[in-house]
């Protein structure tokens, strides 16, 4: 009589669907971090946002980025910066008595959108969200906050790193 | 002669995961590069106007300028002043925020009911510094604000 043959018949093989799990969990988990930014910060050499111990909650609003590359509106970089004896600065050509022009051509029309999108339950509220490079100069942000207002939107909301206040 | 059998086998096709590992793996790694974890936060603040009076008895007016803080407040009537200098090379971090927030704290005693403080950042100094400011005035712990309402002062 044939002996059954006893060696083990062992086929390995990896669990590739525990690891496709896994790694889909992980890629879910990241998208829902992307999609519960209110604003798309991308951060960079060119734009390092300050330390601040404040703790108001980011909301969505119109957003002005002000790198070290040049002040940005609505992803579309809208006026450059220039160095002058080392310190960034707008080019004057685009300033009128403290207004930068071309930002204010950019943001009227999307001012002028919210405002006619704007109800009753949900009414204009005239606020824009500033990301600036802690490194910029206040030579720069200033007519950025003052075109802001001047088109409308007076509520400047500057978002910065929130770190821990120290304790007393 | 035996015909070859050319039928097709009839095992269940077997899906080929690594691909798609391949494909996930890639994407994590993507995303993870472009990933900010760091938390965000906004400063609230609105400009002044110049017509606009400042609708309260202490007048508290902070400069930020490239030699340290100059601090403004109305005593009872009286105009007061004071420099808070900042240590050579006056970097951001040289600027003495604690030395303003312990004025801040001071003429928040004297006067309770006041919550605005008007800012007037110097061209030259970074925006970090100007934040620095804005955080010593408007105080660190939520339950105790100092000056919360912050206008700046364009």
């Amino acid at each position: 009589m044939r002996r059954k043959d006893r060696r083990l018949h062992v086929k390995s093989e990896l669990m590739l669907a525990a690891m496709v799990d896994m790694m889909v969990n992980i890629l879910v988990f990241l998208l829902m971090l992307y999609g519960t930014d209110p604003v798309g910060v991308e951060g960079g050499e060119d734009l390092v946002l300050p330390d601040s111990s404040a703790d108001e909650a980011l909301k969505y609003a119109l957003l002005v980025q002000v790198t070290r590359e040049g002040v940005a509106f609505d992803g579309v970089t809208v006026a450059p910066l220039v160095e002058r004896d080392g310190v960034l600065a707008l080019d004057p050509a685009l300033l009128d008595r403290g207004t930068l022009v071309p930002l204010a051509q950019a943001m009227a029309p999307k001012v002028a959108d919210a405002r006619s999108a704007a109800t009753e339950e949900a009414p204009f509220a005239g606020e824009v969200v500033i990301l600036v490079d802690k490194r910029v100069p206040w030579s720069v942000v200033a007519p950025v906050a003052r075109t802001a207002d001047r088109v409308g939107l007076p509520k400047f909301r500057f978002l910065v790193n929130q770190q821990a206040a120290s304790p007393g | 002669m035996r015909r070859k059998d050319r039928r097709l086998p009839d095992e269940s096709p077997e899906i080929n995961l690594v691909p798609v590992l391949d494909m996930v793996s890639l994407l994590i790694q993507v995303m993870l590069i472009n990933a900010q974890f760091g938390s965000f936060a906004q400063i609230a603040s609105e400009p002044g106007r110049a017509a606009e009076k400042v609708a309260d008895t202490l007048s508290f007016q902070v400069e930020v300028a490239p030699m340290g803080y100059r601090a403004r407040w109305t005593d009872a009537g009286t105009p007061r002043e004071e420099v808070i200098p900042c240590v050579e090379p006056c970097s951001p971090t040289d600027y003495n925020d604690a030395a303003l927030g312990r004025l801040a704290m001071r003429l928040k005693a004297e006067a309770p009911d006041q919550t605005s403080v008007v800012l007037r950042p110097d061209p030259a100094v970074p925006f970090e510094v100007a934040v620095r400011a804005m955080d010593a005035v408007r105080g660190e712990l939520p339950d105790r604000p100092l000056f919360p309402d912050v206008v700046l002062g364009l």
